[in-house]
């Protein structure tokens, strides 16, 4: 029988700090640092998983840890990218046109297909108030970034926790 | 489609150190990477990763799937 916690919690909490770090502004800087704020996410979730285990003494499971990350990765992916569809909705910004219109200022040349995948870009924004095309592609990378690097910080948790219960006495 | 049991992390972990080292090395200048480089990398990456992502999504579904069974059943 399998007495390990719930692992719905850790999960919650490493999903909306993943969330939280992706999408308030200035806050999202920290993701500039190789995703860093996905891998505190990880992280967390998987030292409030193995505060749960301690307490019932039992061992810290490494892929327990690495599901915790998985997990908390693919929700956090599905969540912001409804959050940024909802900003986008909200602040009523063409964030197309904004690009395009600061590199023409800039003078920076952009390769003719690329000029036409941004206008056909903003003409969805202008239309929908977002756009549908910009949301998938961002759905499909934050599905591939937000649990590779969930991963990636439970499994530096799982370490730093293994370690430290080897250093533990035991009593 | 019931399989949740994921490899080792190791199968991860190391075309993750390879495609980091490519950018690294890259950016501080100790090896300029190349179109191929990149493609080898990310090819290896992207060919590892389903097999942690699908189970995951197998998991994350099914533990959806009983909840919302279990809260219809009371």
């Amino acid at each position: 029988m399998n007495n390990s916690p719930n692992k719905l919690t850790p999960v919650i909490v490493s999903s909306v700090i993943m969330v939280l770090l992706s999408s308030v502004p200035f806050l999202n800087l920290i993701n500039t640092f190789c995703c860093m704020g996905i891998i505190l996410g990880g992280f967390i979730g998987v030292t409030y998983y193995a505060k749960q285990v301690q307490g019932n003494n039992l061992p810290l499971i490494q892929k327990d840890s690495i599901l915790i990350g998985l997990l908390s990765g693919i929700i956090a992916a599905i969540v912001n990218t409804g959050v940024t569809v909802a900003i986008t909705l909200f602040s009523k910004v063409n964030p197309m046109g904004e690009m395009m219109e600061m590199m023409s200022q800039l003078g920076t040349k952009m390769p003719p297909e690329a000029m036409d995948i941004m206008e056909k870009l903003s003409q969805e924004f202008t239309k929908y108030g977002y756009s549908p095309t910009l949301t998938i592609i961002t759905l499909i990378m934050n599905l591939v970034l937000y649990p590779l690097f969930g991963i990636l910080g439970s499994f530096i948790a799982y370490q730093i926790h293994k370690r430290k219960n080897l250093q533990q006495p035991t009593l | 489609m019931s399989n949740i049991e994921l490899p080792s992390i190791w199968f991860l972990l190391i075309p993750v150190f390879m495609i980091a080292s490519d950018a690294f090395l890259d950016v501080f200048g100790l090896y300029s990477n190349s179109f191929l480089s990149r493609s080898v990398t990310g090819g290896i990456t992207g060919f590892v990763l389903p097999f942690f992502l699908i189970p995951g999504f197998v998991k994350l579904f099914n533990d959806v799937f009983n909840f919302v069974s279990k809260k219809s059943n009371i």
